[in-house]
Order: C-alpha cells, then structure tokens, then sequence
C-alpha cells in the first residue's frame, strides 16, 4: 500500500457503507489509473450500485477516504464529485430530451450564466462532437436522435468538465451491438487520452474486450483483482464465489433437503416447444413433470426475463406450442396462462405482484375472486378463514389477515404471493428471483415452501441468476443471449460445474 | 401518495371527537373501518357544530332539507367520480354529461314520449359517453384527464345541439313527480341519493367488481399479472361513470323543470372535491362511496352555512377552497400523523400545557421532515435520504 510515485488518478482505501440490516460495501480499496479502464465486475447485489453511489456523490460512504490525483477529496454531492473530476454517466441519462445537444451540454452552466452566445456555445459543442467521431446536428434537439447518440452526448457533456475518471454504470446495456463497438473503441480512445476509466456491464465479452484490469466485487466485499485481463470463468467464478462449491456440498451433506426438487415423477405436466418472441428470444423447448422443478438461469439480460414473460403471455409469441397435461393450450395474456393453470411469482413483488394498501387476505383472494362469491356476493367469512388458513399453513407473520401488505416484511410479502396461487390451486408456478431481497431465514422459508409446493404435485419454474440457486434445482436450462446455452441435471451440475461457468456469459 | 402515513395510521388514537376505539383487536363481528373516515365523521361532526353556533336557522328541517337536496346531486356525481378515481382515473365529463342528460330528457319529453323510455335513453345515452371515454383511454391510450376534458366539450357541445336554442322547458308531471317531487316527507332526490349511495358501497365493499376496482387502482399491473379483466374493468368504470352522471343530470331536470346545456359547468369539481374531502387518493385504490358523501355533504354544508351567516359570494369562494384544503390535509395528507407528532415534539419541547384546549388544529405544522418519521418505530433518524440524491441525477 506504498504510494508509488506516479499514482493512481483514482484512490479509494477502506469504502463502507452501511445501510440498516446490510453492510453494501465493507471495507472496498480501489484504484483507477490514468490512461486505464477498469472493469468493476459483480452479481447482483454484489455492491456495485453501492460503490457507484458513493464514487458519484449520490451517497457518502460510512467509512474510507477518496483521492484524486493524491489528493484528498470528500464526495458530499454529485456535484463536488465533478469538482473533483470524477463523473458518472448512469444507465439512464441524465438529458432534458426536448432540449437540443447544445443546451444540454451546456446545462450546468446555465445555472450560473446571465447571457448565452448561442454561436459559441455551438461552436463548442460541435468541436466536442466531433472529438467523440460524431456527425450530429448539435441544435437537434436530443429526443430526435437515437439512443446511441444520446449517450454520446452524456459523454461530450462529461468531457467539457475535463474529468480525471470518468464511471460508466452499465452504458452499452440498451445499446444495438454495432453501437456497442463503436462506445467501446471510444472508451479506448478517451483512454488514451490519459483518462481513467471505470466499466460496469454484465456482459464479459465487453469487459474482457475493453478493460486493462477487472475488480470483482461479492457480498460487498472486493475478493479479486485481475492486472491483466484473465480468462471468462476466472471471473466468473470469483462473481459466483464458493457458494456453488458450499451449496452443492450442503447438498450432499444433506440429502434431498439440500436440494428444491427430488420429488419428480414421469407424468409431464407442461411442455413447451419452440417457444419464441421472434426477437430477443430463440426458440425454447423443456418438459416439467409433476413434481419437478426446473431453474433457469443466467447473467442478467441473458433473456431469463424475457422467458418469463413468454411462459406467462406476457410477451407475444410468434411461434410455439404449450400443452398443459397433454392439452395443447394458448397462453395469450396472464389472464389465459392463469386459466390453464399457471402462476407467476414476479421478480418485482412491490411493483408488479401485490396490490399494497390491500390486506393480506385480499392480496392472497385476488386471483381467485369467483370461489369466494356466492351469487354474486363475495363471502368476505370465507375469504377470511381461508387466509387465516394460509398464514397458519406458510407460517406468513401478520398481526391478522387485515395486515397491510405494505407493513409486511418481504419474506412474508413473498409468501402472501405464494398463497394467492395455492389459492388458485395452479399447476405450475413460475418463480422469478424467488430470493431476491429476502434475508437468508426467509429464503430458507421459502425454499421449504416450495419443496412443499412440489410435493403437493406441483411443478415450478425457478427463474434465477443466482447460480448456486440453480443448482439446488433437479434441472437447470442455461441462457446466453437469449439462446438455451446448456443444460443439466442436479447430478449433472457437480460434474459439469465448470462446464456451466464457462456458459455464463 | 399518503404512503409513509398509511404505514403509521394502523392505530389512530382519537384526536376529533369520534371514537375510533375499535381500531386494533375488534373481534370477528362487522368492524366499522376507521381510519380517515373517522376523521372525516369528525370534520363532519364539527362542522355541523360551527352550523349551529353560526345560526339558529341550521338545525331546522328546512335548513336541512335544502342541505340534502343540494347535496344530492353532489353526491351522485361525486359517486360517480369516485368509480373512475378509485381506478386512477379522472372523469372530467361528468358535469357536461348531467347537462347533456337534462336536455336529452327535455327533448324526449317534449316529443312526448314515456317517462319511463326517457330515462333509459338518457341513461344509455350517458352511459354511452361514459364508454367512448373508457375506450379512449383503455385501447387508444390517451390520458383520462385529456379523454374526459375532450368529452367535456364535446357532450357539452351535443347538448347545445340538440337543444336548437333556449333551454327546453319540462312539464310532463309524471317525470317531475318522480324527480322533483317527494316521497312521504322526503324528497326523492335524497331518497335517490342515498339508494346510489348504498347500492355503491355494497358494489365496492361486497362485489367482486370492487375489489378489482380497487385493485386495479391499487397497482395495475398486480391486478393484470393475477389474471383480472383490466381494460374490461377501467371501461365499465367509465361507463358507470357516464350512467350516474346522466342520473344526477335527470335529478337536476327534475329540480329545474327544464333541460338546459348550461346546467351543471363547474360540477366536474365539485364532484372532485367531494370525492378528496372524503379522503379518496386522486393515485387510486383507496377511499369508498360513503365517505365521498360525507364529502359531498361536508361542502354543502359549509356554503349553507356561510348563506346563511351572510357572507357574499366572492369570499365563499375563498373559504370553501380553504376548508377543502384543510380537509384533505386532515384525511388524506398524512395531517394528523403530522399534527399529532409536531404536538408531541412541542410538548416534549418545553411547557406548552396552554395549547392543549383546541381540537380545532390550526394546520401550522412548522417543519413536519422529521416529525412524519420520528414517532417511535422507524429506525435511523439520520441518515434517511439517500434515494433522493440518486433519483435527482435522472
């Protein structure tokens, strides 16, 4: 920890950041050279939003102090975080889109100006445009370009502050490929120009195509460091960490508890083939039996989403056939692939699974409305025993049924979804990122209630970017690019464990 | 959006004079609800009681009766309203609709046709604007208040062309009968009233169409991912919207004795006030029918009162959107929760026993940021904005 004598242009020691219940980051070192890019790479909930928080001002860190160019600097806003020379182009940009390219770059210092010669201002815009290799008409206002020439314009914006690192949080996400290439050769160029660079995305072809080194960050904690830039699955496997390795041993240790599944039978419950959107999605084709339950998995934007959405009619399907226990069915709207039998567990229960201000029992009823109503009366007696029923069954802590789900904690948020489909006595379940958010005794609630789901006869569909989730499943459907890139049984995984890592990507 | 006050409202102490008593461990028999409504039942009370003080005209049936029959229609279309707000909609049309209904009726009339026929024409009729609406905003997705402001202008300018002229004098007696006359003692405006009332409360507390509705209000994309008819749901809104505005429109030809494209400008916001007064979220899923009447009464009252106190119309103006606000601070803003932890935080503060008589919380909270939270359970008085910074960047 010496300081050499021509030092980094970015120096963090020591960043933590605390938040009730989580440690986000505990004590992360990190360094940022002139001249290099730095991959900063990590799962979900690994830190990275943390750390990006903090490096842009957005949030102060509990502990750990930040040099720029040796000197000591205290990031107490996103705008003395450009004081200091670090700026931060986020996903989502930060442009007024029915201004024109001008008056965006320029936005900061209208806020301090009086008068504005347009020409100038032109002038210099366009001298930044062109820097970046753009052919753009600067008083076209942004909202007419396309989404690649937006980010440019973040960026020119960025540049005119002349800063000493510049942070790119995810920008070639919602890029087309070619203007992937094209960000990502301009990301050399700035480079080369002496500014430091730091790199966040979740696709490693980019990281390993672009970066000079790779930080990998876990559980908030910085577990490797790479100086020169090594293999897909070496990074992998410091992102995915031991956890594979512990649960799978678990597994062992345990028996089937270890495991979510084990209780499969032969009698194919829901088989899908060659479905597809016809877009981000080629054509998928598996069988789930009574009693099983299958994982699908992937880094993020690997197409789980968009698998999802296609199982439960969210998404168009332009080819394809489901059958449900040998019927062939169409599942054009959640309200169909509900009727046939299947239930979604959303990713985002908040915004997409319960209806907040309602009460625990009126969130577990609501997909099932019509067994509650007696000529066209809803036996609101009924409805209440039943979700006093449920809250026993899930073990769901509430202070009654007339909870709010909003006062609920997220494991048991999680449970009153599972009840609205048991409720509605669906066949299959699709879980998405079951776990996510949840602390580790409700996860295992929740992986005991989905044992208990299949044993019930029911079949699942865990969508997952946990790897070590995956894995406790009896088969697991690996995507890349939106294409099933592998798959394996829970036997299978241990041996073609390292098969699978190098598949994820 | 009421969100950090819905989380501390599970037990609301009394401040006004209800008895909100039975909050927490009510056994299993039909519980009273009371959480904002009590509130509003207390505003209500008090109210009444400023009435009374003001003077001795208030409290007699005739005073009480004018009260009611004003009302009435308020609160059908506030009704109304309320259906399209609970789905977080707006429907601008219901004034222009109530006018379109009383000259539809008067033509009807004049050309001499049923009663009977009459009102389900005018009905369809409105219910069919009602529709045109929901399609727009369902299928053509175009914002409930930019759909219904066009409806505005449009069933408005419909009513001025099918009217040719003045307006339409009604003298079918039958048809005044039954919406200008009484019943025993009662007029059957109010009877009227209080049949939508009760008929929308039991739809929205007992059926299953209300709890999609409030569902759908609640968090849309719930509703649509656990299989409910969305769209069909947000357009039978609109169209019941449509039907109880033609209703309040047949209450109005009925008081009128006439049909007129120029009555009912302006209802559109009473109908709104009195769905806010009563504690509806204009962000949808919360509030019910009762207590938008009780806001629909609230409102007349207070310009009843200010009639009868002799204030002139101008300052009218200015009090009743001062008492609104106040009103809505107090059901639906989180005021009491504010109130109650600025009053707490005073008396800790320091001797401030003289305070303690008012009831009547003149609403000067000075700086509510670290009462909302600071009550006993949320953790971290500190360092709680952290999300605000980011989102600003966006």
């Amino acid at each position: 920890m010496s300081t050499s004598t021509a030092g980094p242009a970015l120096r963090a020691v020591g960043l933590t950041k605390r938040y009730p219940g989580v440690t986000a980051l505990a004590d992360v070192d990190l360094d940022v050279h002139a001249g290099r890019i730095l991959s900063l790479s990590g799962a979900n909930g690994a830190g990275k939003s943390t750390l990006v928080k903090i490096l842009s001002g957005a949030e102060r860190p509990d502990e750990g102090r930040i040099w720029v160019d040796g000197e000591e600097v205290h990031l107490t806003s996103p705008h003395a975080a450009r004081q200091a020379g670090i700026y931060t182009i986020y996903q989502e940009l930060s442009l007024v889109p029915s201004m024109s390219v001008v008056e965006n770059i320029f936005l900061d210092d209208f806020a301090t100006g009086l008068l504005v010669r347009r020409s100038k201002l032109e002038a210099k815009a366009e001298a930044l445009m062109e820097r970046l290799g753009v052919d753009v008409d600067v008083r076209a206002a942004v909202n007419t370009l396309p989404l690649a020439k937006q980010q440019l314009v973040e960026i020119a914006k960025a540049l005119k502050s002349e800063p000493r690192v510049l942070l790119l949080d995810e920008p070639t996400t919602t890029l087309p490929p070619r203007d992937v290439n094209h960000l990502l050769e301009l990301m050399r160029d700035l480079a080369r120009s002496g500014v430091g660079l730091i790199f966040i995305s979740h696709r490693l072809d980019e990281v390993t195509d672009v970066c000079d080194e790779v930080d990998v960050l876990r559980d908030g904690r910085r577990v490797g460091h790479f100086d020169t830039i090594p293999p897909h699955h070496d990074i992998v496997r410091a992102m995915v960490g031991d956890r594979l390795e512990n649960s799978l041993s678990a597994a062992v240790a345990e028996g089937a508890e270890g495991t979510l599944g084990g209780v499969a039978t032969d009698e194919v419950v829901l088989r899908v083939r060659d479905l597809t959107d016809g877009h981000r999605l080629s054509p998928f084709s598996f069988d789930l039996r009574r009693g099983e339950v299958l994982a699908v998995t992937g880094l993020l934007g690997a197409g789980q989403t968009e698998l999802t959405e296609c199982l439960f009619g969210m998404r168009e399907t332009v080819s394809g056939t489901v059958e449900m226990e040998g019927r062939k069915v169409r599942v054009r709207s959640p309200r169909e692939a509900i009727g046939v039998g299947l239930g979604l567990i959303p990713e985002d229960r908040k915004s997409q699974g319960l209806v907040l201000d309602m009460s625990a029992s009126k969130n577990m009823t609501l997909a099932s409305l019509g067994s509650f109503t007696r000529m066209g009366v809803l036996d609101h007696v009924r409805e209440s025993r039943h979700a006093r029923g449920q809250v026993d069954e899930l073990a769901i802590k509430c202070s009654s049924v007339n909870q709010t789900a909003r006062t609920m904690s997220g494991g048991n948020q999680q449970k009153l979804l599972l009840a609205r489909w048991l409720t509605k006595n669906s066949k299959v379940l699709v879980l998405a990122e079951p776990t996510r958010g949840v602390d580790v005794a409700a996860k295992e609630e929740i992986y005991r209630l989905i044992r208990a789901y299949l044993r019930r006869g029911g079949a699942a569909v865990v969508v997952t970017s946990e790897v070590a989730e995956a894995a406790l499943c009896d088969r697991v459907m690996v995507l890349s690019g939106g294409r099933v890139v592998a798959e394996a049984t829970h036997q299978e995984i241990r041996s073609q464990q390292q098969d699978l890592l190098t598949h994820l990507r | 959006m009421s969100v950090s006050s819905e989380t501390a409202s599970q037990r609301p102490p009394g401040l006004t004079s209800s008895g909100p008593a039975s909050a927490g461990g009510g056994g299993k028999r039909r519980r009273l609800r009371v959480g904002p409504q009590g509130y509003l039942l207390g505003v209500f009370v008090l109210v009444a009681l400023v009435g009374s003080w003001t003077s001795e005209f208030f409290f007699t049936v005739r005073n009480l009766e004018n009260i009611a029959v004003a009302a009435s229609v308020v609160a059908v279309l506030g009704i109304a309203q309320f259906i399209v707000v609970v789905t977080r909609g707006i429907d601008l049309s219901v004034g222009s609709v109530a006018a379109l209904a009383t000259v539809v009726a008067a033509v009807l009339l004049r050309q001499g046709q049923g009663v009977l026929v009459t009102v389900v024409v005018t009905l369809v009729a409105c219910a069919f604007c009602g529709l045109i609406n929901g399609l727009l905003i369902v299928y053509a997705r175009i914002a409930p208040f930019v759909a219904t402001l066009a409806m505005l202008s449009i069933a408005r300018g419909v009513a001025f062309l099918v009217q040719v002229g003045t307006l339409i004098v009604i003298s079918n007696e039958t048809f005044l009968d039954i919406f200008g006359g009484r019943t025993g003692s009662v007029p059957n405006v109010v009877i009227i009233a209080l049949v939508v009332t009760l008929v929308a409360a039991f739809v929205m507390r007992f059926t299953p169409l209300g709890r999609r509705l409030y569902a759908l209000g609640g968090n849309p994309e719930a509703a649509r991912l656990s299989g409910l008819p969305v769209k069909r749901d947000q357009v039978m809104a609109y169209v019941t919207s449509g039907l109880l505005a033609g209703l309040a429109g047949l209450m109005l030809a009925g008081r009128l004795s006439q049909g007129s494209s120029l009555v009912g400008a302006g209802y559109e916001l009473d109908s709104i006030a009195a769905t806010v007064v009563g504690g509806t979220s204009l962000f949808g899923g919360t509030g019910d029918p009762i207590s938008t009447v009780l806001g629909a009464l609230i409102i007349g009252m207070i310009g009843n009162i200010m009639n009868l106190a002799g204030i002139q119309s101008e300052p009218q103006l200015i009090i009743r959107g001062l008492v609104i606000l106040v009103a809505v601070f107090l059901t639906s803003g989180g005021g009491i929760q504010r109130i109650r932890a600025a009053f707490s935080k005073l008396r800790r503060g320091g001797k401030s026993g003289a305070d303690g008589g008012g009831p009547t919380p003149a609403p000067a909270p000075p700086e509510p940021v670290p009462a909302a939270g600071g009550s006993d359970l949320s953790a971290e008085p500190r360092p709680t904005p952290p999300h605000d910074t980011t989102e600003g960047t966006r």
